[in-house]
């Protein structure tokens, strides 16, 4: 996992929370990073998941809950921070039907060794089609909360349908989505 | 500080070291990359200067500019693929070498005798010799002068021998891989394979135009025995006839002139019998007046001497025919002999006279110093009757035919004209090739004027046409000639 997706959610616990609750997480973690981390390198995907999970229970929220608020605010923190320039996107389908293809090209480019999510949208109208997501790491809450993120970010409001789930055994996970303008 | 910050500082300390680690890698990375690029594009400009070096060769081996400018051509794109200060080039032929002016500079480098090319005329290997090595001490000061410390000899081989060799001089600072050396080598033995190709080539159309030129004189060659033999059996014909009327003629002669005496007498006779029977008075007298007022006798014997003039004439010119015809038949004597040209044009005249005299108007300008040619008489006559017999024959009524002769310095032009109907340059272009006639079938051989060329030639001389349509047809005869007379 890239250390800006860690420094998010240091950013996401000290805004919702603060520096001692964070501290308290590193703590309760056995993390071999020992919870430093740098934008560009690349961090055990275990840390995340202890991270995440001791966050969930210091908050007092559930670990879906959490993962669902992180993905949300993950979204404008990469937008800002992100290498590529999101704003140039009308809307969120525009976004998804870009980013394999621009966004985790560029990130590729970036950090050769980089593992990035996979994700396809096919519209049926304009507002509506099925998202499909894969990724070893298997953080499909995560996803839903960028995708949340995201439309928000564009104006628009989202209904989310969790079709079929990697969770659940299927291959990928599947959502059917149909955007509206706020 | 709280603890609270000072473990997030200590934190952000450590995050901020392995940033500047990451960045300290990525810059190598970068840099490394950069390197990387740069040699590729090096090495991608290399390649380029190459193929356009191979390309510029390949170019010249395609056109034939002869020796001197493909080597010169070959050693420019050398000089600027190896960046040679400057270049020049030497043949080697029968021991003696011809060295170039130097290519890439003003100035002229001073010329090396044979010695240090001996080797690589001999090794056939192309070498690097240091400036010091030539123990040349205008050499040295000259290259001194430029920074040149060396010079690359290449050896351009033509069938297996080297020929050429380009000399292309080296700075201090010029460097360049072993290979591309290998690559101006590879290029100097392709243009020494076109120059091959190109000399094999002109060797062919060599070869090519001998073979034509004597496949040309076989037909030519046939072409004369055919019409040696016709003319043999004519002149044999004519001799025949000559001498059957040469004899019969003989003694008509010998006769006509006892005739002529007697026929003297007998008026002479009749004068005074004349004279008497005027003085006499008796029967034989009267009728004797009588009949010489009936008869007159004065007009007839007067018209016996013109008679016999004519006959005379008459004569003298089936005698001068006969002449002329034993002259023809001779035509194919080997003896050659020295004649007159205007005199053989006069016996020509009158042996074609009959074809010519109904429809041609023949005007004659001969040189007044009866220039004087060797040869055979018969056969340039020949030559003369062909013209005079064409000319006759492309006119549709009448016309005029100029018989000019000239003598100028050691030649004397002959020019026969005419007002015929001429011809066009096609026909012009095969007039003297064998067997070519415009004339109907059994009207001509088309041999007439490839035979009279034939021994225009064979008497060191040249013959030549002009013409123009609906104008007429200049020919013009050039022969060598003995001694002007005068």
């Amino acid at each position: 996992m890239m250390g800006i997706v860690f420094n998010a959610l240091e950013d996401f616990v000290l805004e919702t929370a603060d520096m001692e609750t964070w501290n308290a997480v590193i703590e309760a973690s056995d993390l071999k990073s020992g919870g430093v981390y740098t934008f560009g390198a690349t961090y055990d995907d275990n840390e995340i998941v202890s991270l995440a999970t001791n966050l969930c229970d210091q908050l007092g929220v559930s670990l879906e809950d959490g993962l669902t608020l992180f993905g949300q605010f993950l979204f404008g923190y990469l937008i800002k921070k992100g290498p590529v320039e999101l704003q140039e996107y009308q809307d969120t389908q525009a976004l998804l039907k870009n980013i394999e293809d621009v966004v985790h090209r560029d990130v590729k480019r970036l950090h050769p060794n980089a593992y990035t999510p996979f994700f396809e949208y096919t519209a049926e109208t304009h507002d509506t089609g099925a998202l499909t997501y894969n990724s070893k790491r298997q953080l499909c809450v995560v996803a839903g909360g960028l995708l949340q993120g995201a439309a928000k970010h564009y104006g628009q409001s989202v209904e989310m349908e969790h079709v079929e789930c990697m969770h659940d055994g299927a291959d990928n996970c599947k959502w059917q989505v149909s955007f509206s303008k706020l | 500080m709280s603890d609270a910050y000072k473990a997030a500082y200590e934190r952000e300390k450590q995050a901020r070291l392995a940033a500047e680690k990451l960045l300290d890698e990525k810059s190598r990375e970068v840099q490394s990359s950069i390197d990387m690029i740069q040699y590729q594009f090096n090495d991608l400009m290399a390649q380029k200067k190459e193929s356009d070096y191979l390309l510029a060769v390949s170019r010249l081996t395609q056109t034939d500019q002869g020796l001197r400018k493909s080597v010169n051509d070959y050693t420019t794109e050398s000089m600027q693929f190896l960046n040679a200060k400057c270049s020049r080039y030497s043949f080697i032929s029968n021991g003696k070498i011809t060295i170039s002016d130097i290519i890439g500079s003003d100035d002229d480098l001073p010329k090396l005798g044979i010695e240090p090319y001996q080797d690589i005329y001999k090794h056939h290997d192309r070498s690097t010799v240091m400036i010091s090595d030539f123990n040349n001490q205008d050499l040295s000061t000259y290259c001194q002068e430029l920074n040149i410390n060396r010079v690359v000899l290449i050896p351009i081989k033509r069938f297996g021998k080297v020929s050429t060799v380009c000399e292309l001089y080296l700075t201090q600072d010029t460097n360049f891989k072993p290979e591309t050396l290998d690559q101006c080598q590879v290029a100097g033995y392709q243009i020494g394979a076109m120059l091959e190709r190109n000399s094999n080539q002109k060797k062919l159309e060599k070869s090519y135009l001998e073979i034509k030129s004597s496949n040309d004189k076989i037909k030519q060659a046939q072409a004369q025995l055919v019409q040696s033999e016709k003319m043999a059996s004519l002149g044999q014909l004519a001799a025949g006839v000559a001498h059957e009327i040469n004899n019969p003629i003989g003694f008509v002669m010998s006769n006509f002139s006892t005739l002529r005496e007697y026929t003297d007498v007998i008026t002479e006779y009749f004068s005074y019998a004349s004279q008497l029977a005027e003085k006499t008075d008796n029967e034989t007298a009267s009728a004797m007046k009588e009949m010489d007022e009936n008869e007159n006798f004065t007009f007839l014997f007067s018209d016996i001497k013109n008679i016999m003039n004519d006959c005379d004439d008459g004569l003298r010119r089936v005698k001068e025919i006969v002449s002329n015809l034993k002259s023809f038949a001779r035509g194919d004597e080997e003896v050659t002999e020295e004649f007159e040209i205007n005199q053989c044009i006069e016996n020509t005249i009158k042996v074609v006279w009959n074809e010519l005299k109904y429809k041609v108007r023949l005007h004659k300008d001969y040189d007044p110093n009866n220039p004087a040619i060797k040869g055979h008489e018969g056969q340039v006559g020949q030559v003369i009757m062909n013209m005079l017999v064409n000319a006759a024959q492309a006119m549709d009524t009448d016309g005029d035919i100029y018989i000019h002769t000239k003598a100028q310095n050691d030649h004397v032009t002959i020019t026969i004209r005419d007002t015929a109907k001429g011809m066009p340059q096609s026909v012009m272009d095969k007039i003297f090739d064998p067997f070519y006639t415009t004339k109907g079938v059994n009207e001509g051989t088309g041999l007439g004027l490839s035979i009279s060329h034939g021994i225009i030639e064979k008497h060191g001389g040249k013959i030549s046409v002009e013409s123009e349509e609906g104008v007429g047809t200049c020919f013009t005869i050039d022969l060598p000639i003995t001694v002007a007379q005068d």
